[in-house]
């Protein structure tokens, strides 16, 4: 009992042991140390907007813009040409009544 | 100087006007971090990526809150994803120690001592830190702002986005949560 009453006053002491305490204080050059990270990153981006700006890459985007243009317009053009002659066969197929014999037409034949 | 005239300057790209904003606010935001990560090197790193946002982001700045309601909570989700990214290395390290790689042992650090805390309760202090690093995010943050910081109810609402009697709900479960850890601690280490 008297060991139960002991925890429970140190718990509370514990919990109040944070009462009248001071703001630790932050380096007194904290403002340098900000810049210098400031100018770093600021560093950073800029290789990187530099790098982005060269005519060695804005060429090599361009290419790669125009290769793909034209990738997607030969595959456009292909089946644009597929889709033309499946329907040139049709037209054919149906002009000459080309229709595939059914089970229907070899079992009833027209009189 | 008025608050909203130096965000005004700050948000001009006026360089005078951040290095007071950093000098007038700077232990703030440290203590803030400090309490949260318990290392002072931490603390420090926390500290100035705190106010690299904000030089970063002061345009965004929408004067819906007072400015040091935002500091806090730039700080607070800087220090909270600093402790994210302790615990999923510790728990990498250990995943690793089990596999049998890796042979740097996981240090265990000392108790946290807070440069603030008057002498006659730094020990008590230190095992109180120590224990509030088992609390769930939201009561740990809410604990910090009012034991450490010295934030009203109301003041802690605005910084967490929530309701005072959430906040009062908060610290009542904290102070639960608390005193059973330390319970344990006491229980095992009777003297």
């Amino acid at each position: 009992m008297y060991e139960k009453h002991e925890i429970d006053r140190k718990i509370e002491e514990t919990l109040e042991s944070l009462n009248g305490i001071r703001r630790a204080e932050a380096n007194p050059f904290l403002h340098t140390r900000i810049q210098a990270r400031l100018a770093q990153s600021r560093s950073a981006l800029e290789r990187v907007v530099l790098f982005a700006g060269r005519p060695a890459f804005a060429f090599f985007v361009l290419v790669i813009v125009l290769v793909t243009n034209l990738m997607v317009m030969m595959k456009g053009s292909a089946d644009a040409t597929a889709v033309k002659q499946e329907q040139t066969q049709l037209a054919v197929a149906d002009e000459y009544h080309l229709d595939v014999a059914s089970l229907y037409d070899y079992e009833n034949p027209e009189p | 100087m008025n608050e909203w005239t130096l965000i005004e300057q700050l948000q001009e790209g006026d360089e005078s006007a951040f290095k007071f904003i950093v000098d007038n606010w700077k232990d703030m935001v440290y203590n803030t971090a400090l309490s949260i990560v318990q290392q002072a090197e931490d603390a420090e790193d926390v500290t100035q990526e705190v106010f690299v946002q904000v030089y970063q982001s002061i345009r965004g700045f929408k004067r819906e809150s007072k400015f040091s309601t935002w500091l806090y909570k730039i700080t607070l989700s800087k220090a909270m994803d600093h402790e994210r990214k302790k615990k999923r290395k510790k728990r990498f390290a250990f995943v690793k120690s089990l596999f049998g790689e890796g042979s740097e042992a996981v240090v265990n650090l000392p108790d946290f001592n807070h440069p603030g805390v008057t002498l006659d309760n730094k020990e008590k202090a230190g095992i109180l830190f120590k224990a509030m690093q088992s609390l769930p995010e939201n009561q740990r943050v809410a604990f910090v702002l009012n034991k450490v910081e010295g934030l009203s109810y109301q003041e802690i609402s605005e910084v967490m986005d929530t309701t005072v009697s959430a906040v009062e709900s908060l610290l009542h479960r904290a102070k639960t949560n608390l005193r059973k850890e330390l319970k344990n601690f006491y229980g095992q280490n009777k003297k």
